[in-house]
């Protein structure tokens, strides 16, 4: 599992590479939770190089969207792989997460507001 | 070469081995200078005693060639007749002691006019004197060399020696001195005035030089004839070049050549004697180019050396093997203790930590090692202590924490037919739990006398939490469902109730439908879950309608929907978790929808139990070596209609 994080405007795009799943979940939600803490609220996850995903990358991500949101940001998915974008659907996620096909559109649907 | 050997081998090979270097260096070089300082001395007292038997030889030869070059001188410068001559002559031998004889030989009748031959002899024989003519017709003195070589050379000679077979059979050497006289006003030769010497006296005098046991003298003329040497045979016979002739001795042959040459050297032969190595050490008689020689065997020379090395040797192997003692009992205190440790800590690496560690109490570093032993085990003892007790623990907590998951699935409807009275239902559930604590569940009861409430789901994770999470969303499913609750609305409540209750963000996916028995009117919502299947005869398998849909118990307010539809006698229908899809085998891949699907077009027709347990046979050979990874959960449901 890699991560590296950007910083666009005031988006914060964090790129993940590898498989999210119970053993690399954790790593994530390390990260992002100190990233949020610190005051970031808009989280792009660029998800292009993730082949794989659990259920407790799933809870990562929920908690990612939910701490956002709290903060009256919000966390948005791009570049999802079709396999990862099937078990996503498969739970209803992509209805209350938004998700888009690149990176770029992401970060300006912030804009967009 | 050493790697494998013990610290004693090492200690004793290398201490052992440098003091050997040690006295080794020390003795050789020992030997090497006491053996220049003994050549040094024994060449110094070589030349001192040669030289004193070259001046005593020089003394006799001075004296005896005074007598002849007086009477040369007396008989060039007076007028004498043959009577003043002979005794002279006489006089010559009689008082001369180094004079064996003497004779004065004349030129052809220039004493006397009618002879050829005038030369008077006087010669000692025992003690009388006696006298005799030289010369005549088997005799003619004139050719002979000791006459003739004077005369040529005009001075003084020394004759090679000679055994004079005349008179006492003894060898001897003649000194001839030539004389002078005016004649007419010119200086004409007169003759030659001898004195012979016996070299009796001589022989003696070298054959007495005596040098430590085996030591000789030799003496060689100015030709290199052998006039005295101990083997008798090369007396007068040999020369030193003949000598070395017939033992092809080349050094022999080059020592000779300096010696005639009046050369003077000390120097390494082998000797003629005793065929050992002998330093030879020579010196030339100045008055007649003859060369005197001792000859010194070296392993005498070099006894006292040779002894002294030896005792040296005796004492080094002495002090070799009592360092050799010293270092083994050193070596074995050393590595005694060490040993005893290996032993003993064998006996802890087979978890004997009870074993007591020797020499702890020792200060020095095996001491420390023993003490680094004691708190090692030490340490491994409490660990161990606190790992059996946390492991005991844990397996406390894990199989109390199993007892309440099986409990948990215990509630969970497990005697099958369920409802034997209930002809329309033929209804049939497995649930095969994953090593790890999973979090799948199934369920279904009637909320009045004809509709049947059915659902099934799976917890997010695994593990305790999820266990948990599965009772409390079990529990929550059966309270909110009731006559008039539709499947969206007890989706929705339970959803509620989830995310209040819950801040983990772990979630349920759950399926929940609602069937009337009678009329086989269904209605069913999806919450996050994988489609079930309906086997029907006119379509075959067909998936449950998409729906929008969302998880259960991370986003409260979810609109969730409910479907209609209406059962045909004998459709079935198939519901499972994604422990039969993702089942996955030795080569990573999975079991997926399409194998299932197939499975179900297969065998559709057949009871639900047999269906589940085709499928569930289905999934073990799948998955056969590789390590079951989730819960396999599957409820089928057929409605066999309400006319039977």
């Amino acid at each position: 599992m890699h991560i590296k994080e950007n910083k666009v405007g005031t988006v914060h795009v964090i790129s993940l590479s590898g498989r999210l799943d119970a053993q690399n979940a954790p790593l994530l939600d390390n990260r992002t939770s100190t990233t949020i803490s610190e005051g970031t609220t808009h989280i792009v996850l660029d998800m292009e190089k993730v082949d794989y995903i659990s259920s407790s990358g799933l809870r990562a991500i929920v908690s990612i969207v939910k701490s956002c949101r709290e903060k009256k940001g919000d966390c948005r998915i791009a570049n999802l792989q079709p396999a990862v974008y099937n078990i996503l659907e498969l739970g209803g996620f992509e209805n209350i997460i938004q998700i888009f096909e690149s990176t770029e559109t992401a970060v300006s649907s912030f804009r967009d507001r | 070469m050493l790697k494998n050997k013990s610290i004693a081998f090492k200690l004793i090979f290398f201490i052992l081995l440098s003091s050997a270097l040690i006295f080794s260096v020390m003795f050789g070089y020992d030997y090497w200078m006491s053996r220049n300082i003994i050549l040094k001395k024994v060449r110094e007292n070589a030349a001192t005693l040669t030289s004193a038997t070259v001046n005593r030889i020089q003394t006799v030869l001075t004296a005896a060639e005074r007598t002849p070059k007086n009477t040369a001188s007396f008989l060039a410068s007076s007028h004498f007749s043959d009577h003043d001559l002979l005794n002279l002559l006489k006089n010559i031998v009689e008082t001369t002691p180094e004079i064996y004889g003497a004779a004065i030989a004349f030129e052809p009748y220039l004493f006397d006019k009618n002879r050829l031959h005038y030369a008077p002899y006087y010669y000692k024989q025992g003690d009388s004197i006696k006298f005799t003519w030289l010369g005549g017709t088997d005799y003619q003195y004139h050719l002979f060399d000791w006459y003739l070589i004077p005369r040529v050379l005009g001075k003084a000679i020394w004759s090679e020696p000679y055994y004079d077979e005349g008179a006492g059979n003894i060898v001897m050497t003649t000194f001839s001195v030539p004389f002078y006289k005016e004649l007419n006003g010119k200086r004409t030769f007169m003759g030659v005035v001898t004195a012979d010497i016996s070299l009796d006296w001589l022989q003696k005098l070298i054959s007495n030089i005596r040098i430590y046991d085996h030591g000789y003298g030799f003496l060689i003329s100015q030709t290199g004839s052998w006039i005295t040497h101990p083997l008798q045979d090369l007396m007068m016979n040999e020369t030193i070049f003949s000598t070395a002739e017939w033992r092809g001795d080349d050094q022999l042959r080059r020592i000779g050549r300096d010696m005639i040459q009046g050369g003077s050297d000390f120097i390494l032969i082998r000797s003629l004697v005793y065929d050992q190595p002998h330093w030879i050490y020579y010196m030339p008689i100045p008055s007649n180019g003859w060369s005197v020689g001792v000859s010194i065997p070296q392993n005498e020379l070099m006894a006292d050396l040779n002894r002294l090395l030896r005792n040296l040797i005796i004492i080094a192997v002495l002090a070799v093997c009592f360092l050799f003692a010293g270092i083994t009992v050193i070596a074995e205190s050393i590595t005694r203790p060490l040993r005893a440790l290996v032993k003993v800590t064998k006996r802890v690496a087979t978890g004997d930590l009870e074993t007591p560690i020797p020499g702890a109490d020792i200060g020095d570093e095996v001491g420390q090692l023993a003490d680094a032993f004691v708190h090692m085990t030490h340490s491994l003892k409490s660990y161990i202590h606190n790992l059996t007790e946390t492991t005991a623990a844990k397996e406390r907590i894990e199989s109390e924490l199993k007892i309440a998951h099986d409990i948990q699935k215990g509630i969970l409807p497990k005697i099958f037919p369920p409802y034997p009275e209930k002809k329309e239902l033929d209804i049939y559930a497995t649930l095969q739990p994953a090593k790890e604590v999973g979090g799948d569940f199934y369920d279904f009861y009637f909320v009045d006398d004809r509709h049947l409430c059915f659902t099934i789901g799976d917890v997010s994770g695994k593990g305790v939490p999820a266990s948990l999470l599965m009772a409390v969303t079990t529990t929550l499913l059966k309270a909110k469902a009731g006559p008039n609750a539709t499947p969206d609305q007890v989706l929705a409540r339970v959803n509620s109730d989830l995310c209040e209750e819950q801040q983990s963000n772990m979630f349920v996916t759950a399926f929940f439908g609602i069937l009337n028995i009678y009329s086989g009117q269904l209605t069913y919502c999806n919450a996050g879950h994988n489609l079930p299947y309906m086997l029907t005869k006119e379509n075959g398998v067909v998936r449950f309608q998409k729906s929008k849909t969302l998880v259960l118990g991370v986003f409260d307010h979810f609109p969730y929907t409910t479907f209609e539809s209406v059962l045909q006698p004998r459709e079935c229908i198939f519901l499972y978790t994604d422990g039969v899809t993702e089942a996955m085998n030795i080569r990573s891949e999975l079991f997926n929808e399409d194998r299932l699907e197939s499975l179900l077009r297969q065998y559709a027709s057949l009871p639900a139990k047999d269906l589940i347990e085709k499928v569930a046979q289905s999934v073990h050979v799948f998955e056969s070596g590789a390590p079951q990874a989730d819960d396999i959960t599957i409820v089928a449901i057929r409605w066999n209609g309400s006319e039977t």
